[in-house]
This record gives structure tokens, C-alpha cells and sequence, in this order.
């Protein structure tokens, strides 16, 4: 490879030029853009990495301790921290393509302006005048209404840095605005575990090894979690058996010992069966049902009556015969435990499919075990101050009137008794939300973190809401269809750019996030971005937004830890974190290992009362699923080569993953006459996405796949044919219901004559 | 110094100006000194209000954002093995720049932008004045017009040219080539 050395070495000129003194020579010209800059006497050493540490913040299980080596300013290449025995040295396909995320031509560069939304006509701004344009209008907003919830924020996942959560802040500090709430990612699960368990408390992943059984059930790890398939095949190893349940041959399917090809939406019927087959076969665990639950006794009538073994078979497809052996199997493997993937609660029955198998767990006597449980997820790491978030607002500030409501399930603020608080609106149904809004309306839009155009549902009609909209903001690194949708883009810093702290809501290592090389372009955080607003505000009208007007990243990367981060990693001081992540001390590997439960009764509860005045059934009960109106379902899980839209556009993963495919069965592609490679259409009465078609066996007759993702040279979008329908649970933990993501129902045909 | 020379360097000049432009009206100054300076193509010579937007439009189209680029205006994206910035050929250009004790406005700012390599081609040819300077500035030159600038220079217009500019901004990338084709005669560094 060409150098920098190389050319000092090759090229005796730049010595002749330097001994000649050159630099001295030159004065600045006329309109100079370049900077005089003191000659450099020391040769290059070629040997001079610097390290830094970081972190990967995409909303992934894995959250990747990161070492990053950068010579001359430039990140040359990444590698997985060795120091966590997680991340263990290495990155995903992914992660190890983020030089060429930095470096790729393909970024925002400056804060632009488009005039006519949606015409590509784009102009130039400075930071300044992008600010002032905000901030006029926030403040016309703000007299037209006399408050500001006409000025609205939708922000998830795109980075999970804590700093981020500056966005929050920024919009605090602006007054009482709007804030889409809820998450479109696993709600109806939380809910359904804090009812269960009155948390949802995970063990730490690491302890998969100790498991003699395990059931991955409804989640992808080969492809979204790869640092977990190591204890997966470590724990085989050591003899345990792998079962994995899922409406897809998924290469982690491929890996196990067992896969069930269960119906979609009817995982619920299965773990009752399951359930039914343990009392059966007196594979109770007497102890934990007597001794640390509440509400068995009624379950078990209400297995007793209502749900046999044969009836779960016929409900979800799996024979009855592999049903009773897999649980005897499972109740004889001590410990054994259960991953609960996030699509298996994307359904409209979702949460109560969570709870039945919460309940097999729990009669197995798993829960509270170590290399056992009922494993979905944690936020036991995330107990940082919150400081860029929680800001105040304004004097003055008029808002909804009442207490504040729950903001998400990453709403650390706590909901302090105020006279206003925020407007809350679903951020499943953004669209609906958009458009029915009123006393205000939705005026102004501010996105960071999120691409709703690849990821809020039911595409055409966020179109309709888009087009209501006065101004749209969005603050990214590349040219998503949401920018597209914009008026004022602003280009955001990569993890790289900027200092934030990391943990994770699946294992349980905290990573130092270290601004490693200078931001590109004109690139700024998001708390660089709030400060400049600040700033435009307060010029116009002292005392109108109290974010500081000068933010250190560093500084405010220290604000966020306390004594009790520190103490329960075990580290004196985050720098520390330079010399590695660190982890969690744990009393034991095991959540609820010492079987003291968060519910309200202190145990684990079969029967909840707080489920039922919910609106839900007390006992885990079966629940149908959403009822077909097209002759496909449709499901949209993640790809292996992106996370969401992150990752999909840059090269490497392009050369990988050039085009999305819908996969279909082979007999029902005879039926509709369609062969490989033909250009299809999938359509429903929301919308259709013209694809090309892929025959596998890998999806059921009845299913279509397609993966959720982005391609920036592509017009493909499955958010054209998922609606907004709500999953059962979630309101209660995270504001707003979830999404029956997979209750999408499509029919499908050729297109543009088949072949093309 | 030929008067050849004053023109070129006067063209480099007016050429970074236009590639650094980041308002319409930096653009249209840019291009109306440019008409001026080289009339030959330059019609209309002066843009007026319509001209001048759909000029800075399709500026950014090509070379600013935030769409994907059809010619970004870097030469690491033409000469390196992988397509990006901050790479091997960028810091070529460091090293070339810090030689003549000048750096790039800021850390973030690939030191191989367009506007940077053409000024550093005119602060060389003002080192061709002095008998010190002057035999490694004509190796630098020569290293800049013939190695670097001359193998990108016709990928990214020939990207740019096609990718369907307005005739204004058109009339700019002949003004570039035409100065590329004439950056590469040796004799105009050794006369110097
Ligand atoms: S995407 Fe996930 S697995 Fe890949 S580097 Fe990031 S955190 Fe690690």
C-alpha cells in the first residue's frame, strides 16, 4: 500500500523542499484556504498507533467492546476488545466495517438546506445559519401556540451512547415539546416479564456455558448476537442440546441439534403444551411453584381445562411426540434454559406468548439459576446520572397539563410530579400520530438517532404525515430516504468522533467510548449540536433554552458516571475503562438468584393481578393471534449485514449483500408462478414492494420473508407493506404498545412479466 | 515567469475558489471571475438569479451532498485501492503540504480536497522563483501534475461530465481540463 512514508521516502523532494526551507518562503495568498502549518523536522514512525477505546452503540445485543488504532490521524483499522471475554477479541462482518463508515465518500459533510422537501435541491449552510433557521422557527412556533408542543422529537436506537441522550436534554431545555414514546423493539416482552418476575432481569449470557439445555426461541444469534454463539457451542461442548424454535430455517437453526418450524403467532399454544406436558409427566419443580411463586395452583387448573398436549401440536405444527420428549428432556437437564428473541413478541399476541413461556421456565424450576432462566433482556448496567438528558425547562415553559408519563424503557429521569409535562405520542404509530394531532398540531419534526422512513410503519402514510409538517430536521451521517424527507440535514459524528459510555441490555461489560480522531467534515455530536442551538436561542431570546452553551464531550462523558457505576464494576474512576471494559460484579451469574422477585407479591407470579387490570388475562393464557386478511404472512426480521438501515449502503456489505430478496416456499412459488430470480411484487392494501424472488425451503408454504434493510440504491422498503398494528403488552413500561411486526399479511405476484 | 504561467496560476487560483464555494454566491463569483478570466466557453459570462441556483444545485449534487456523490471532488477516492477518504493518496498530500509548511483549515478536512491541491500547485510554482527552492519544487510539481493530480483529474471529470451538469458548471470542468492538460507540460517548470 501507498503511504505517507512512502512518498517522504520515495520523493526526496518533500526533504529538498523542507531543507530548502519552503515553508518560509510562502506567505498566505489572496483568498488562501490552507493554514501555515510549523515544518516537521521528526521522521515518521511508522510504528506510532495510537490505541483508543470505544464502543459500538448500534441498538445490537452484542454492544462490542472496541479497540481502534489510529496513525497519522486516521483511523487505520478496528478490532474486538480481548479484554472482555464477551466481545473476545473480535468484531462482526459489521463492526469491522467502520473505516469505511468514517471514511466513506458517501457522508453528510455539512448542514444543508433543501429548498422544496423532497425537489433534491440543495444548498450549503453554515452551522450558524442552520441554527438560526431552527431556532426562528421554534420560537414562531412557540408564540403562534403559546407553547411548544407543536416541536416534536423522534429518536431511538441509531446510538445508544449515554451522551446521546443529550437530544432528550436538548428538547427539555427548548420547554414542554412533543416526544414520540414507546419502542417499536421488545415491549410487549418487557411487560410481559415484569408482570411475571416484576422486572425483566436476564442472566449474564456468559453462563449459556452452564446450560445442559438450551431453546433459542424466536432469535437469530448467528446473525444478531455472534458473540453468543461461542457459549452456545461451548455449553454443547459440555453435552447440553440446542432446540432451537422458529418460523425460519435461520443459520443458528442450522446449527442446532433440534429446529421446530413453529406456525408464527403461535408460540404461546406451544409453551402451554409444553407447560401441560411437565404436570403430566410430574416434572414439576415442586419447590419454586410452592415456595417462590404465586398463582400456580391456578394455572394448573387452567392447563388442566383448557390445553392439551395435542391441541398445542395442532396449534403451532410441532408433532405432539416431539413436544413431550423435548420437555421431558428439558425438565431432566438441570440447569436448562430459554432465549426469548424479540420477533417472537412482535405479534398482537406477543406478550402473552412471553409470559407462557416464562411460566414453562418457571415450573421447570429455572428461574434463579445459573446457567438456567428465562433470558430476554436487562438494564441493571444502565444506572448513569443521565446528566445530558435531564435538563430543565425553560421558565415559564407551558406544557400538557399533569404529571410527566413514562418517556421509554431507557427513561432513566424518573417521573417527578410537574404542573406540565411533555405530549406523548406512540412512536409505533409516528404516522397516525402526525397526522391526527392537534391543539397543537405537529408543526416541526427533530430526528436524531432514527430513520423512521426505513423503520416507522406503514410507509405511505408517514408520506401523508411527512407532507404536514412545517419543518423537518433530521441529524445523520448519510442520505437516508428521511433525509430525503427533510428541510435541514445535519451531519452527526460517528462513535469515533466523539466521547460516550456504553453498557449493554444483554451481557454485562461496560465500555469507555473515547473520541479517537477529529470529526470529519464539519461533523458534531449531538450535544455539540444541542449547544449551538442553545446558543441560537439565547441570542434571540435570552433565557429560552438552558442547555449549556459550550459542552466539553469528555467532560460530559464523566458527568454521566457515579459511585455507583464504579462500585458495581468494580473501578475506581472511568479511566480505568481505558485499559479495558470492565464488568459487572455479580453476586451470581443468575438473575433472581436468590428468588426475591420485583412483583408485588415478591414472587414469581403465574397469576398477576396487575396484567389483569391491565386488561389482560391474570394467568398466562393463550391468546389468538392476528387473523390472516391476505394469503401470506410476511415477516421482516433483521439481516445479517446491517442493523436496521445502519451498515447495509457501505461497500463491503454491498459487495456481501448486493440486493434484498423475498424469499418464498418453492411449491407456493410453483402455484403463483413465479421462479427464481423473477421480479415479484408484494402487496397488501397498504402498499406493495417490487422485489426479486428467492425460492427456500428455509420459510413455511404459508410465509414470505423479506429482510428489513436499506439500500441506498435500491427503492426497497418493507415498511411499504407492515402496518401499524399494535402487539398486546408494552404501555406500561414503555408507553406505548408494541408492534405485530410479523402479523403482516401479503399476497404476492409477478411483476413487469416475471424475468428481468 | 511566462505569461503562460501568471494565466495558469491565476486559473488555479479561480478554480479553487469555485471547488471551495459554499454559498450561491461564492459560486457565482467564482464563475463570473472565471468567464472573465478564460472566456472561451463561458456562455452566458455572467449568471444571473435562475442560472446561479440551478448552478449551486447541481454544485452540491456533484460534489457537496448530501446525496451519494457521482464525483466527489477528493483525490483518495480515485487513487487509492479503496475508495475513501483519508487514505494513502490523502496523505501524500499531508506530507506535500506540511513540506511547504501549510495544512489543511482543520483535522476533519481530507487534506486532498480539490481546492487544497490546486493551491498547492500555485504556492510550488511561486517556489520556481527562487534558485533555492526551485529544483524541488519542479520534483513536487512534477510528482503533482503527473502522478496525483493528472491520474484523478480525468476519473473525476469524466464522473462529473457525466453525471449531466448544467452548461455553467460544464463550462468550469473544461476550464479545469483544460488547465490539467496544460499543468502537465514540463516546460512550463523549467522556464520558469
Ligand atoms: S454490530 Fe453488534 S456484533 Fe457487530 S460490532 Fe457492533 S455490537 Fe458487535
Amino acid at each position: 500500500m501507498k503511504t505517507h512514508e512512502h512518498l517522504a521516502g520515495r520523493r526526496g523532494f518533500l526533504k529538498g523542499l523542507l531543507a530548502a526551507g519552503a515553508a518560509g518562503v510562502l506567505g498566505s495568498g489572496p483568498g488562501s484556504l490552507l493554514r501555515p502549518h510549523p515544518a516537521e523536522a521528526a521522521p515518521f514512525d511508522p510504528s506510532a498507533y495510537e490505541v483508543f477505546r470505544n464502543a459500538c452503540p448500534r441498538n445490537c445485543y452484542d454492544t462490542c467492546s472496541i479497540k481502534t488504532y489510529v496513525r497519522d490521524g486516521v483511523v487505520q483499522f478496528v478490532e474486538g476488545a480481548p479484554e472482555s471475554t464477551f466481545t473476545n477479541g473480535g468484531l462482526c462482518v459489521k463492526g469491522y466495517t467502520y473505516p469505511r463508515r468514517i471514511y466513506s465518500p458517501d457522508r453528510i459533510k455539512y448542514p444543508m438546506l433543501q429548498e422544496g422537501r423532497g425537489s433534491g435541491n440543495w444548498r450549503r449552510i453554515s452551522w450558524d445559519e442552520a441554527m438560526s433557521r431552527i431556532a426562528d422557527k421554534i420560537l414562531e412556533i412557540k408564540k403562534r401556540d403559546g407553547n411548544l408542543l407543536g416541536l416534536g422529537l423522534t429518536k431511538y436506537s441509531g446510538n445508544f451512547g449515554i451522551t446521546n441522550y443529550g437530544v432528550e436534554g436538548m428538547m427539555s431545555s427548548l420547554g414542554y415539546t412533543t416526544r414520540f414514546v414507546g419502542t417499536p423493539c421488545w415491549p410487549a416482552g418487557i411487560d410481559a416479564q415484569n408482570y411475571d418476575l416484576g422486572d425483566m432481569w436476564c442472566n449474564d449470557p456468559e453462563d449459556l456455558v452452564k446450560a445442559r439445555y438450551i431453546i433459542v426461541w424466536g432469535a437469530n444469534p448467528a446473525w444478531c448476537s455472534m458473540h453468543s454463539m461461542k457459549y452456545l457451542y461451548a455449553a454443547r461442548e459440555r453435552g447440553a442440546r440446542i432446540l432451537v424454535i422458529d418460523p425460519i430455517f435461520t443459520q443458528t437453526a442450522a446449527k442446532a441439534d433440534e429446529f421446530w418450524q413453529v406456525r408464527p403467532g403461535t408460540d404461546g399454544a406451544l409453551a402451554l403444551g409444553m407447560a401441560r406436558h411437565l404436570l403430566d409427566a410430574g416434572l414439576v419443580d415442586r419447590d419454586f411453584v410452592q415456595n417462590a411463586a404465586v398463582g400456580y395452583e391456578d394455572f394448573a387448573a387452567y392447563l388442566k381445562t383448557n390445553v392439551t398436549v395435542e391441541w398445542a401440536a395442532k396449534t403451532s405444527g410441532i408433532p405432539a411426540d416431539a413436544i413431550r420428549a423435548a420437555t421431558e428432556e428439558f425438565a431432566a437437564a438441570k440447569p436448562a434454559t430459554v432465549w426469548i428473541g424479540y420477533g417472537m413478541q412482535r405479534h398482537t399476541n406477543g406478550g402473552s406468548m412471553v409470559r407462557a413461556i416464562d411460566a414453562f421456565v418457571a415450573m421447570s424450576g429455572n428461574i434463579g439459576v445459573e446457567g438456567g432462566g428465562a433470558r430476554y433482556g436487562h438494564l441493571q448496567t444502565w444506572g448513569f446520572n443521565y446528566h445530558a438528558m435531564i435538563q430543565k425547562q425553560p421558565a415559564g415553559s407551558v406544557g400538557v397539563r399533569g404529571a410527566s408519563g413514562p418517556k421509554g424503557e431507557f427513561d432513566f429521569a424518573g417521573g417527578e410530579a410537574a404542573t406540565y409535562s411533555d405530549r406523548t405520542l406512540n412512536i409505533n404509530k409516528t404516522a397516525q400520530e402526525i397526522l391526527d394531532a392537534r391543539d397543537p398540531e405537529l408543526r416541526m419534526l427533530w430526528i436524531a438517532c432514527k430513520n423512521p422512513f426505513a423503520q416507522d410503519f406503514d410507509r405511505n402514510k408517514l408520506e401523508k404525515a411527512f407532507a404536514k409538517l412545517e419543518m423537518v430536521v433530521s441529524v445523520e451521517q448519510f442520505f437516508t430516504e428521511t433525509v430525503r424527507h427533510s428541510d435541514i440535514v445535519l451531519p452527526v459524528t460517528t462513535l469515533f468522533e466523539e466521547w460516550t459510555i456504553n453498557a449493554s441490555y444483554w451481557h454485562y461489560w461496560l465500555s469507555l467510548n473515547e473520541q479517537a480522531i477529529k470529526p470529519m467534515h464539519e461533523a458534531k455530536s449531538n450535544i455539540e449540536i444541542a449547544a449551538l442551538l442553545s446558543r441560537a436561542m439565547n441570542a434571540r431570546e435570552p433565557g429560552s433554552c438552558t442547555f449549556p452553551q459550550e459542552v466539553d464531550g469528555k467532560e460530559w462523558m464523566i458527568k454521566e458516571c457515579n459511585k455507583g457505576i464504579y462500585d458495581l464494576f468494580g473501578i475506581s474512576s472511568w479511566e480505568e475503562l481505558r485499559k479495558g471494559p470492565a464488568k459487572a460484579r455479580l453476586a451470581s451469574s443468575a438473575s433472581w438468584h436468590d428468588r426475591t422477585f420485583k412483583t408485588p407479591s415478591g414472587k414469581y407470579e403465574f397469576s398477576s393481578a396487575l396484567c389483569a387490570r391491565n386488561g389482560f388475562t391474570a394467568l398466562p393464557e393463550y391468546v389468538e393471534g392476528r387473523r390472516p386478511d391476505a394469503p401470506f404472512r410476511l415477516m421482516t426480521p433483521h439481516i445479517q449485514f446491517g442493523l436496521h438501515s445502519q451498515f447495509v449502503n457501505l461497500d463491503w456489505m454491498e459487495a456481501y449483500y448486493p440486493e434484498p430478496f423475498v424469499y418464498i416456499h418453492p411449491a407456493s412459488a410453483r402455484k403463483k408462478g413465479i421462479a427464481d430470480g423473477d421480479m415479484v411484487r408484494v402487496f397488501n392494501r397498504i402498499g406493495e414492494v417490487r422485489v426479486r424472488a428467492r425460492l427456500s425451503g428455509n420459510v413455511a408454504e404459508d410465509c414470505v420473508v423479506m429482510y428489513e434493510a436499506w439500500f441506498r440504491k435500491l427503492n426497497y422498503n418493507v415498511q411499504n407493506v407492515v402496518d401499524d398494528c399494535a402487539a398486546d403488552m408494552g404501555a406500561m413500561k414503555t408507553g406505548a404498545p408494541g408492534v405485530a411486526i410479523h402479523d403482516q399479511f401479503v399476497d404476492i405476484a409477478p411483476a413487469d412479466g416475471g424475468r428481468a | 515567469m511566462s505569461e503562460q504561467m501568471m494565466s495558469l496560476r491565476r486559473t488555479a487560483q479561480l478554480l479553487r475558489d469555485f471547488f471551495a464555494a459554499a454559498t450561491r454566491e461564492e459560486m457565482r463569483a467564482a464563475h463570473d471571475a472565471l468567464a472573465a478570466h478564460m472566456p472561451e466557453g463561458f456562455s452566458p459570462s455572467r449568471l444571473d438569479d435562475s442560472d446561479a441556483a440551478r448552478l449551486e444545485y447541481a454544485f452540491n449534487r456533484l460534489f457537496v451532498g448530501p446525496e451519494a456523490l457521482p464525483a466527489p471532488p477528493y483525490a483518495s477516492i480515485y487513487l487509492d485501492d479503496d475508495p475513501l477518504h483519508m487514505g494513502p493518496s490523502t496523505l501524500d498530500m499531508r506530507a506535500l503540504l506540511h513540506s511547504l509548511g501549510l495544512a489543511a483549515p482543520h483535522g476533519g478536512q481530507p487534506d486532498d480536497f480539490l481546492p487544497y491541491e490546486l493551491e498547492a500547485w500555485h504556492a510550488l510554482t511561486l517556489l520556481l522563483d527562487d534558485e533555492t527552492t526551485r529544483p524541488a519544487a519542479r520534483d513536487a510539481l512534477q510528482w503533482l501534475c503527473e502522478e496525483h493530480l493528472g491520474r484523478w483529474l480525468p476519473v473525476f471529470l469524466q464522473r462529473a461530465r457525466r453525471a449531466g451538469p448544467p452548461p455553467e458548471l460544464l463550462a468550469v470542468l473544461d476550464a479545469l481540463d483544460a488547465w490539467r492538460a496544460a499543468s502537465l507540460q514540463r516546460s512550463l517548470y523549467e522556464n520558469a
